[in-house]
């Protein structure tokens, strides 16, 4: 029996690359109905024409760092255009490395829209009562063990991603007695396009070592989408404020 | 502001798809809940700029009268 069905209206932003678009298919073979949302309307459109069950699947251009103080009132009038959401899958995300001696304003201002302040945004917008299906709905937040485990040049995004982990926390405790659960995913290194945008540092070399140090070897999007859809589907109940660590056991 | 619009934010406030009118009783209003409360008291301080406190709220029995505590904000 798949975990959901037509009505389980589902929202993924990160959706035309890496774990977002791996989420999207699975979502989608699952039976849910899936929202892509991300910036790239060409991305999104070729997902949307690789997609096995495309009545299930709408596509949204969306570009999260422009003003994602309004997306609480964008993801409304996606729920009155779609329907009452089941699940939120808060995928999207950039990265930067910089030593904290390079910080600019500019780019740790664009880190924190995309990777903590849209989400804040998001989820509030979802937890109204108007835009949720209520009881069992889930939201799933992307956070790294760069939130709990120091690591040269990430310091930027390991403050977004230690900012969404304690934001977790708070709003599973306010959406509970509504029936909302909420959880995090924390990723070590994963095989995505984000990893072949910094090859400069993520060497064939810097991945080979990563491959041999990490206990079960790095993770691939499937690797990680198996988990987002257990935590988006009820058969995660009566978990909330969880982190799941995803990390091939490198943090051990 | 008039009334019309400080009930339409307040419905906003509450999350609330049904009507709200100035004489139903807040005990009725199923969406008026404590977190309610303060996302009221927020509104009117960003609204307004006027502090009042969830023990305020506590003191009102109808919609009419929070909007009693705006004095001349809302007509």
């Amino acid at each position: 029996m798949s975990a959901f069905d037509s009505k389980d209206i589902i929202l993924i932003t990160g959706a035309s690359s890496g774990i977002g678009r791996q989420v999207c298919q699975d979502l989608n073979k699952s039976g849910a109905f899936v929202i892509a949302v991300a910036k790239d309307t060409h991305k999104l459109e070729s997902l949307h024409s690789e997609i096995e069950f495309p009545n299930n699947f709408a596509i949204e251009q969306k570009d999260l760092s422009t003003e994602p103080e309004k997306l609480d009132i964008w993801i409304k009038d996606i729920s009155k255009k779609y329907g009452k959401l089941y699940g939120l899958g808060l995928i999207a995300g950039i990265q930067n490395i910089s030593p904290v001696s390079g910080i600019k304003s500019s780019v740790l201002n664009e880190i924190l829209k995309v990777n903590l302040v849209s989400n804040i945004y998001l989820s509030k917008g979802f937890i109204d009562k108007r835009v949720n299906r209520g009881n069992g709905s889930s939201i799933v937040f992307m956070s790294s063990i760069s939130s709990i485990k120091g690591e040269a040049g990430l310091s930027m995004y390991s403050t977004t991603k230690g900012g969404l982990n304690s934001f977790a926390k708070s709003l599973a405790k306010e959406s509970a007695p509504h029936g909302i659960r909420v959880n995090t995913i924390l990723a070590g290194l994963v095989k995505t396009d984000l990893i072949e945008k910094w090859s400069s540092i993520y060497t064939a070399e810097y991945l080979d070592k990563a491959e041999n140090d990490y206990p079960l070897g790095i993770s691939s999007p499937e690797d990680i989408s198996s988990k987002i859809l257990f935590l988006l589907s009820n058969k995660s109940s009566k978990m909330t404020g969880s982190e799941i660590l995803v990390d091939g056991g490198i943090t051990l | 502001m008039d009334k019309a619009e400080f009930i339409e934010k307040l419905k906003d406030v509450l999350q609330r798809d049904e009507e709200i009118d100035e004489e139903m009783q807040l005990d009725d209003i199923v969406e008026y809940d404590s977190m309610s409360q303060l996302n009221i008291v927020v509104l009117i301080d960003t609204e307004f700029g006027i502090l009042i406190t969830p023990e305020d709220l506590d003191e009102c029995v109808k919609v009419r009268d929070i909007i009693l505590l705006l004095g001349d904000n809302v007509i």
